[in-house]
C-alpha cells in the first residue's frame, strides 16, 4: 500500500518535470524565432546603412559597422601599391563590396560571422575574391585589394612581358641590386661575364630580352661545359648502373663518359643538352636575378609614360614593351641598369683603408685609458 | 716581466684558450663544407647557393670575435682579481708598465686565436675547387677577426681595469641614457638612441669593424 502510494506520487512528480520541460521548450522556441526575426530585421537596417569609401579609382562599399576598418584597408592597400611600379595606373576603376554572409543570422557570435569581399565585375555575376570568418582586419583586407588592383593590371600587359618577367611584385623599394651583381659575377655564362665586362649586347642576352637558339654551345666555353659534365659524373655513374633509370648503354651517358675522359666538346654539348643542370644555361642571371631592376630602371627613366603605354597592347615583346614603358631604347635602359648594377658591388670581408684606421685607433684610444686604470684603489 | 706573465697567465688560461682557438680553427671549415652540403656540391652554377649559405652563416666570425676578445681580457685580470691586486702592487714598476705588459700579454693570446683562424681559412680554401666567380679571402678575414677580436679585448679590458666608482657611473651613464631615450620616444620625438646606436655601428663608430660582410670566400 505504502509502496503504491509512493509509486503514484513519482509517476505524478515525473509527468510535472515533463510539462516544465516542454514549457522551456517552448519558450525557447519562441525566444530564439523571435531573435531570428529581430536579427534580420536589424540586418536589414543595416544593409541599407551602407557605407562606401574611395581611394583614388577604387570604391569600396560595407555595411557602416566596418567602415573604419575599410578606410584603414584602403589606406593599406595605398601604402602597398606606392611601393609598386604596377597595379597604381590610373584610369582602371573598379568597385568591391566587403559583405557579410546572411545565410548565418542565427549566428550571434560575431567572430563566426563569414564576411566575403567581392569585385563589381563589367557583367554578372560578382567575383568572389576572398573570405573571412570574423571581421577581416584592415591590413588582410588591404592587402587583398592591392593583389587583386595589381593582378587585373598585370592582365592587360603584353603576355610575353609577363611571361619574361613572371610572377613578380615589380616592388619598387627593393635592395636586390647587390643581389644582381653577385649573380652576373658568379654567372658560369659568357653573356653575364660579358655583360659585367660593358658589353650591353652581352646583358641583353643575360636578362634573356631576345631569344637564343643553343644557350649550351653559345653561352659556355667548351672548359666550362666540360666542368659542368664532370661535376655531374656522379650521378652519370648511378644512373649508369640503375636498370630502372638508364640501359648502361644509354648513349646519351656514353657522351658524358667521352666528354670527361676524351674532352670532345661535342658529346659535352650532346650531354648537356639533355641534361643541362638547371639555371646553368637557361637562366644566366639565376632565378631571373635582374629583371624586376630593369623594369624599374626603365619607369625611373626621365619622362617615362609606365605601364600605361602598353595596357591593351598584347602583340608587344619584352623589348618592345621595355621600350614603351620607359619612353627610349632598351640600350638606354640598359646602360643605366648596368651602372646601378655595377654600383651596387658588395663590399668583402676585407676591409678598407678607413676602417682598419678607426678599429686601430679605437683599440689604441681604449688601450691608453686602460693604462690609467685605478683598479686596486 | 712579459715572459713571466705570459707563463703565469698560460696556467690559468689554457684550458679556455686552447678550447677557443679549436673552436675558431673548426669554424671556416665546418662553414664551407655546410655550405656545399647546402647548395649539393662545388658545381660551378652552384656559385650563388653556396655562397648565400655562407652568408647566412658568416653572423659566427664577428660572434666569436667578440667572445673571443672579451673572455681573453677577462682572462688576462682573472690572477689578479684572485690575488686582490695584491702581485701587482708588490712589484717595484710603474703601475702603468704593469698595465702595458699585462695587456700585451693578452694581447699574445688574441694572436694565437688569430693565427689559428687564418691557417684554418688557408686549409679550408685550398681544399676545394671553387666556383667560377668566387674568391677565397683567407687573409682579408684573419685581419678583419684580428681587428675586431682587439677592439673587443681592449674594451672588456678597459671596462675591468676601471674603479667601481668609474664602472658606477658608466653603468649610471648608460641606464640614464636609455631611460631619456625611452622618454623622448613616448613624446614622439626621434629617439637619440637611434642616432646613438647609428654613431656606434657606422664608421667611425666602436663596432663598425663587427658590422657589415664576413664571407670569407665571396665574389
Amino acid at each position: 500500500m505504502v509502496l503504491a502510494g509512493a509509486s503514484h506520487a513519482l509517476s505524478a512528480q515525473g509527468s510535472l518535470v515533463d510539462v516544465d520541460r516542454r514549457r522551456r521548450d517552448a519558450a525557447y522556441e519562441s525566444w530564439h524565432a523571435q531573435m531570428r526575426v529581430d536579427s534580420l530585421a536589424d540586418a536589414r537596417g543595416r544593409t541599407r546603412s551602407a557605407d562606401t569609401a574611395r581611394a583614388g579609382d577604387v570604391t569600396l562599399i560595407s555595411d557602416i559597422e566596418v567602415a573604419d576598418t575599410v578606410r584603414l584597408a584602403l589606406a593599406k592597400m595605398d601604402s602597398v601599391l606606392r611601393r609598386s611600379t604596377i597595379g597604381r595606373e590610373p584610369g582602371f576603376r573598379e568597385t568591391y563590396r566587403l559583405v557579410r554572409d546572411w545565410s548565418k543570422v542565427r549566428v550571434n557570435d560575431t567572430a563566426k560571422v563569414t564576411w566575403w569581399l567581392e569585385r563589381e565585375a563589367r557583367t554578372p555575376p560578382k567575383e568572389h575574391l576572398e573570405n573571412w570568418l570574423g571581421v577581416p582586419t584592415a591590413l588582410d583586407l588591404g592587402e587583398k585589394l592591392a593583389k587583386n588592383r595589381r593582378d587585373f593590371q598585370v592582365h592587360a600587359l603584353p603576355a610575353a612581358f609577363s611571361a619574361w618577367l613572371g610572377s613578380t611584385f615589380v616592388d619598387s623599394s627593393l635592395k636586390m641590386w647587390a643581389g644582381t651583381y653577385v649573380a652576373m659575377a658568379t654567372s658560369p655564362t659568357l653573356v653575364a661575364r660579358r655583360c659585367l665586362l660593358g658589353d650591353l649586347a652581352g646583358c641583353r642576352e643575360a636578362l634573356r630580352l631576345e631569344p637564343v637558339q643553343d644557350p649550351v654551345a653559345k653561352w659556355l666555353t667548351a672548359g666550362t661545359r666540360r666542368e659542368i659534365v664532370r661535376s655531374m659524373m656522379p650521378q652519370v655513374r648511378a644512373a649508369n648502373t640503375e636498370a630502372y633509370l638508364s640501359t648502361p648503354r644509354d648513349s646519351v651517358y656514353e657522351a658524358a663518359f667521352r666528354c670527361v675522359d676524351s674532352g670532345d666538346d661535342a658529346s659535352c654539348i650532346r650531354y648537356l643538352h639533355v641534361h643541362a643542370p638547371g639555371d646553368a644555361v637557361s637562366e644566366p642571371l639565376a632565378n631571373g636575378f635582374g629583371r624586376e631592376e630593369f623594369v624599374i630602371t626603365a619607369l625611373e627613366m626621365p619622362r617615362a609614360p609606365g605601364f600605361r603605354a602598353v595596357f591593351d597592347k598584347p602583340s608587344l615583346t619584352a623589348a618592345s614593351t621595355i621600350e614603351a614603358i620607359s619612353g627610349t631604347t632598351v640600350d638606354s635602359v640598359m646602360g643605366r641598369w648596368r651602372a646601378r648594377v655595377m654600383a651596387a658591388e658588395p663590399e668583402r670581408v676585407v676591409l678598407a683603408a678607413p676602417r682598419v684606421l678607426s678599429a686601430l685607433a679605437w683599440t689604441f684610444g681604449l688601450g691608453l685609458l686602460a693604462l690609467r686604470g685605478t683598479r686596486w684603489r | 716581466m712579459y715572459t713571466a706573465l705570459l707563463r703565469a697567465q698560460w696556467k690559468s688560461m689554457a684550458p679556455a684558450t686552447l678550447v677557443l682557438a679549436l673552436i675558431v680553427f673548426a669554424v671556416p671549415v665546418w662553414q664551407l663544407v655546410g655550405a656545399q652540403v647546402l647548395a649539393g656540391g662545388t658545381r660551378t652554377e652552384l656559385a650563388l647557393p653556396i655562397l648565400g649559405a655562407l652568408i647566412s652563416t658568416s653572423g659566427v666570425y664577428p660572434l666569436l670575435a667578440y667572445v673571443g676578445g672579451s673572455l681573453l681580457a677577462a682572462g688576462s685580470w682573472w690572477d689578479d682579481f684572485q690575488g686582490k691586486h695584491v702581485y701587482a702592487l708588490v712589484l717595484p714598476v710603474p703601475r702603468w708598465y704593469y698595465l702595458l705588459v699585462r695587456m700585451a700579454t693578452g694581447l699574445t693570446f688574441v694572436a694565437a686565436v688569430v693565427i689559428a683562424l687564418w691557417l684554418s681559412a688557408v686549409i679550408a680554401s685550398g681544399m676545394v675547387n671553387l666556383p667560377q666567380g668566387l674568391h677565397a679571402y683567407p687573409g682579408g678575414l684573419a685581419v678583419r677577426f684580428a681587428l675586431a677580436t682587439s677592439v673587443a679585448f681592449v674594451i672588456t679590458f678597459t671596462l675591468c681595469s676601471a674603479s667601481q666608482t668609474v664602472l658606477r657611473i658608466v653603468l649610471w651613464s648608460v641606464l640614464g641614457m636609455l631611460v631619456l631615450s625611452l622618454l623622448i620616444a613616448l613624446m614622439g620625438q626621434p629617439s637619440p638612441a637611434v642616432w646613438l646606436i647609428n654613431s656606434i655601428l657606422r664608421w667611425p663608430g666602436i663596432v663598425d669593424t663587427f658590422v657589415g660582410r664576413w664571407t670569407f670566400i665571396d665574389v
